[in-house]
Formats: C-alpha cells, sequence, structure tokens
C-alpha cells in the first residue's frame, strides 16, 4: 500500500529524518511513536507528500507520491492534521462535506456525511457552528471529514493518516477514535498509520509499533515485542514496568516508581 | 433561496431608485418609458428630452458602474479572504486597492502611455500595483502555510502609508488638467461614469468575477488550511495564483476608474455569511448581488444627500465599514477565532 525507501529529511544542515524505510500493508495499523522532537510528524508529513525528501522516495499502490494525479490520490489517501485552520463559521456538516471534494456532486454524499458523523458520535452537533465547538469536538468533526473523503462503494484498500488523532480527546474519545480507525483497517482493508503519543494507546490498538529516535528507525514490531522495559528506556530514558492487560493480555506501561529518584 | 430572491429584488428596488433620484428628479414611471422606447418600442408618454437624456447619458452608466464595481470589489473581499484564510481580509486594508491608485497616479502624472494599448495603458498600470502590494503582503504575512494576522494588517498598514504618499506626491506634483483631485483616489467616486466606463468595466470586472464564481468550491477546501487541501486534491498553486491575477485585475480597474472605495470587500462578504452560511458557493454570488445593491445605495446616498454637490462616496462606505471592522475585532478578542 504504501512504501517508502530510504527516506532522508534535512532542513538546513539538521538531520531531521535519517535513512528510513517503511512498509505499510492494508489491514494494519501501524502507531509512530517516539519522543519528542523524534521526526514523527516529519515521517508522517514525508509519506503523505507534504514535504519533500532531500533522499529517498516513498510509492503509494506502487506509484510514486509525485505521479499520482493529486485528485484521483486524494480517494484513496487521505492525512487527519494535528491542527486545522479553519476559522469561518461552516456547519458541522458543511465541514464533513468538504471531505467528498474530490467526488462527483451526488446525493449519496450527503448518506456519506450523516453516515461519519454518527461514526465519530457528532450527528447531533451538524447543523451547530464549527466554529464554535471545543477542540476535541473539532478533532472529531475533522475525523469525519477524513472518512467521509475515503468512503467509496469499490473496494480499493485505502490508506488512512492520522497526526496525533487523539491529543485533545478524551478518554472516552480517544478509545473510540482507535477504535474506529482499528476498524476501518479489519473491515474495510485499510492501511492505517497513526502517530501517537500515548505508548498504551499504541499497545492497545496497532498491529505494529514504530520507534523513531532522533530522526531514525530505533525499533518496530509488534507490541508485545517491542514494548519492553529495556526498549522504552532506551527510547525514552525512563524506567518502566511493562504489564498485561487482563482483558486482551496486550502490554500496558506503568513508570516504574520504585527507583525513580 | 429566498435569500437570493430578496437580495435580487433589492438590486431591482435600488437600480429604479438610482435611475429616478438625483439633481433632476424623473419618475420611475418616465423612466421605464424612456427604457422602452429606447430598446425600440412605440410608447405614446410624453418623454421630456432632458431626462431622457440624463437617464441614458449619465444615470444608467453610473448605476451600471456602481453595480459592477460593488459586485466585483465584493468577490475581490470574498477571494482575498479565502486566499488568506482570514475573515479580516480585504483589497483596501491590505494594500492593494492603494497599490492600484499609486500605479494609476503614476501613469497619468507621468504621461506614461503603453504603445498600442494607450486606452488600457491606466488599468494596466493599476494591476501591477495591485500586484506588487499583493505579493508584499502574501510574503510578509504567510508562514508554513499560515497566515499571520498581525503581520497581514500590519503590512497592510505599511503598504497603504507608502503608496497613499507616493499617490499624494504625484497629486502635488500633477497639472491641475492632469489629475484628478486626491479625495478622488482616497475616496472614490462615481462622477464621472459613462458608457466607455461600463464597457470597459464589463471587460475587466464582470468577466473576472465570473471566473471567481468557479473557484467558491475550491476555495471552501482552501479554509481548511494548504496541506488540508492539499491532501483534498486542489491544486494550490494554480489556485492561489488564479485568485490573485483575478483580485488584483478587479481591484485594479475599478480603483483606475472610480478610485479607492473602502471597506466594501470586508462588509459585504460578512453580511453575506449572516445571511447564508460560510459555504463559498452560497457566499460568492450573494457578495455580487449584495455588492452591487450596497454600492449603489451609497453612491445615491452620495449625489443625493448634499443636492447638487455630491460627497465622496469613499465616506459613506468607511461610516458604515469602518465601525464594522472594529466590531469584528471586538467580537474576535471574546471568541479568539482567528
Amino acid at each position: 500500500m504504501l512504501c517508502a525507501k530510504n527516506i532522508s529529511y534535512e532542513i538546513g544542515t539538521k538531520k531531521i529524518l535519517h535513512n528510513i524505510h517503511l512498509d505499510v500493508v492494508p489491514g494494519e495499523v501501524v502507531a509512530i511513536c517516539g519522543p519528542n522532537g523524534a521526526g514523527k510528524s516529519s515521517l508522517l508529513k514525508v509519506i503523505s507528500g507534504e514535504l519533500k525528501p532531500s533522499a529517498g522516495t516513498v510509492h503509494v499502490r506502487d506509484i510514486e507520491l509525485l505521479q499520482w494525479d493529486i485528485k484521483k490520490l486524494a480517494t484513496i489517501r487521505a492525512v487527519l492534521h494535528q491542527e486545522s485552520f479553519l476559522s469561518f463559521p461552516f456547519l458541522v456538516e458543511e465541514v464533513v462535506h468538504l471531505g467528498r471534494y474530490p467526488y462527483p456532486k451526488s446525493t449519496k454524499n450527503d448518506v456519506i456525511v450523516e453516515e461519519c458523523l454518527e461514526k465519530v458520535g457528532m450527528q447531533s452537533y451538524k447543523k451547530r457552528t464549527y466554529t464554535s465547538l471545543s477542540g476535541g469536538e473539532k478533532q472529531r468533526v475533522h475525523l469525519a471529514r477524513v472518512l467521509a473523503q475515503l468512503e467509496e462503494e469499490s473496494v480499493i484498500p485505502k490508506l488512512l493518516m492520522l497526526d496525533e488523532p487523539t491529543s485533545a480527546l478524551d478518554l472516552s474519545h480517544q478509545e473510540g477514535t482507535l477504535h474506529i480507525a482499528s476498524q476501518y483497517a479489519k473491515n474495510n482493508n485499510y492501511a492505517v498509520i497513526v502517530v501517537l503519543h500515548d505508548l498504551n494507546l499504541a499497545a492497545a490498538w496497532s498491529d505494529r509499533i514504530i520507534f523513531l529516535k532522533e530522526g531514525m528507525l530505533h525499533t518496530q514490531g509488534a507490541p508485545s515485542q517491542v514494548l519492553t522495559p529495556e526498549i522504552i528506556s532506551q527510547i525514552y530514558n525512563i524506567k518502566t514496568r511493562v504489564l498485561h492487560h487482563p482483558d486482551t493480555n496486550r502490554p500496558v506501561i506503568v513508570v516504574d516508581r520504585s527507583s525513580n529518584t | 433561496m429566498r435569500t437570493f430572491v430578496f437580495l435580487c429584488a433589492l438590486l431591482v428596488a435600488l437600480t429604479f431608485l438610482s435611475f429616478s433620484n438625483g439633481a433632476v428628479s424623473i419618475s420611475v414611471t418616465e423612466c421605464m418609458y424612456i427604457l422602452l422606447s429606447t430598446i425600440g418600442f412605440d410608447v405614446s408618454y410624453p418623454i421630456n428630452n432632458i431626462h431622457q437624456g440624463v437617464l441614458l447619458e449619465i444615470r444608467i452608466p453610473r448605476t451600471i458602474l456602481a453595480i459592477m464595481v460593488g459586485a466585483g470589489l465584493s468577490i475581490s473581499g470574498a477571494l482575498m479572504q479565502g486566499l488568506f484564510r482570514n475573515p479580516l481580509a480585504d483589497p483596501g486594508l491590505v494594500g492593494i486597492s492603494s497599490g492600484a491608485a499609486l500605479g494609476a497616479a503614476l501613469v497619468i502624472v507621468l504621461g506614461w502611455s503603453i504603445p498600442f494599448l494607450e486606452y488600457w495603458t491606466l488599468p494596466i498600470a493599476a494591476f501591477i500595483g495591485a500586484v506588487i502590494s499583493t505579493i508584499c503582503v502574501m510574503r510578509l504575512s504567510q508562514m508554513g502555510g499560515k497566515t499571520v494576522v498581525t503581520n497581514m494588517l500590519l503590512a497592510g498598514i505599511a503598504i497603504n502609508a507608502i503608496a497613499g504618499a507616493g499617490t499624494g506626491l504625484m497629486v502635488y506634483l500633477a497639472e491641475e488638467d492632469q489629475l484628478r483631485d486626491l479625495t478622488f483616489w482616497t475616496l472614490g467616486s462615481f462622477g464621472g461614469a459613462k458608457w466607455i466606463e461600463v464597457q470597459l468595466a464589463f471587460l475587466v470586472i464582470v468577466i473576472p468575477s465570473f471566473i471567481g464564481l468557479f473557484l467558491s468550491r475550491s476555495l471552501n477546501i482552501m479554509l481548511l488550511g494548504e496541506a488540508q487541501a492539499h491532501m483534498l486534491g486542489v491544486s494550490l498553486e494554480k489556485i492561489k495564483k488564479t485568485i490573485v491575477v483575478l483580485v488584483c485585475i478587479i481591484v485594479g480597474s475599478s480603483v483606475s476608474m472610480t478610485g479607492m472605495i473602502g471597506f466594501v470587500g470586508l462588509v459585504v462578504p460578512h453580511l453575506c455569511r449572516m445571511l447564508v452560511g460560510a459555504d463559498n458557493r452560497k457566499v460568492i454570488p450573494a457578495s455580487i448581488l449584495l455588492g452591487g445593491s450596497l454600492l449603489l445605495a451609497s453612491d445615491l446616498l452620495s449625489r443625493t444627500l448634499i443636492m447638487p454637490a455630491e460627497f465622496p462616496i469613499g465616506i459613506v462606505t468607511s461610516i458604515v465599514g469602518g465601525p464594522f471592522f472594529l466590531m469584528l475585532l471586538s467580537m474576535n478578542q471574546k471568541n479568539q477565532v482567528w
């Protein structure tokens, strides 16, 4: 679905990303994790085509990113950004409708908008003004917008990229958002790439975690393989204990309080 | 839909009000008969020749020009607000109009003329002035794909000051017959409107405005942010360039014909958003109708309030627009929208 090879990205002489390989297949949820400034968002921007890498190539479905017709690409790849600059009083449903831009006008679009709003639990807000919403509500509206952007009858695998989609959300909506993402991966065969800060969310919802440190790919693998106290301490420089979730047996990370000074 | 019917009706009503009022009062009925007889109908109504002359040679071109300029400035405001992703952008505030005025004043006073295009020299110079100011403001106000509003407004202040000084200097250097006075350039007037201007305005205001209508859907997407728009398949560079060119043609030619008329591009799209919401597919057509009406109403006031004298139309638009701008600022202080 997405194949990035030898990605490097520099600003001046400062290396932000260094020689990163990334392969994502349909149906999997890949979490990009790492400390602040590790290059997570930059990596997402490079593989989404927002930034041009200084070296390396990005292919989406075996076609080089720059060779894609951007309107065509918009129907199979959507990106949820961390922040949005929308400062005009659109109605919530109109914002979600913007996601249907790459498609021809049709009454089907209204149905899709409605469904996507329902998925993020914002259907009762559809006639509200976007600018009057809280940060977390806005984030969920934009999630609905990017979901609407990929909604199509064909079964082509889609690529969904989320940059810290949970940053403004409360506990239940953090779960809700990642639940939606993993549902789309399982049921609709989407490839999902999500930048996450919270290791426990990554542990609970991703199939694979990619750890970046100082612009380099440090470790990658299934949550149960890479979420070990050793690896976490190498990356974050903090002592942790890894427990197991009583329901799923997935790792749960807590800070080690016994030896911290 | 009802809003659009209302806006059309308002425009038609104001058009006839503008036809009939002025130094010579012509009844609406007589206006109708004069119009009918002009397009070839045989009317059995005693048409006054003076009235006919006033209506056909002065009032109608003036009315049409006011509608076109009002619509053009309003659509330019809506396009600018999309380009800067900010509801405070306005061709006057960010200095595009004053750049255009300087371009036009330079050409008039220095007597420049483009070979083979003499007639077009003035609008072309105004266009170039507008483009230069626009590029300056865009360079100074955009950082990392985001508009820094303070920079945009401050750059606008500086450009307005520089261009205003330049225009002032040109007026000072001008021979009396060369240049309309400074108030024309700073506050505008439709006093000189003739059919030739109407024809010119059709080409350089109506056609670009019409093209602007087709940008409305992409403009909605632009408001999400540049990166977001790109991810939705909008070719940003193309659209941004198109907007700049359209706005500069419309504003440049408006200014060269009628001087600087402030705040129209700020106020009208805002009012339209209150009426029809933020969707540019509705805001832009509504701006055309409401902008035409409002500028026509302002012109009517400017030429009837102290008859037979006229005062500059920019006084009317600024009296309404200035407080409106302050109100927007204070609303933002509470909501922190921008």
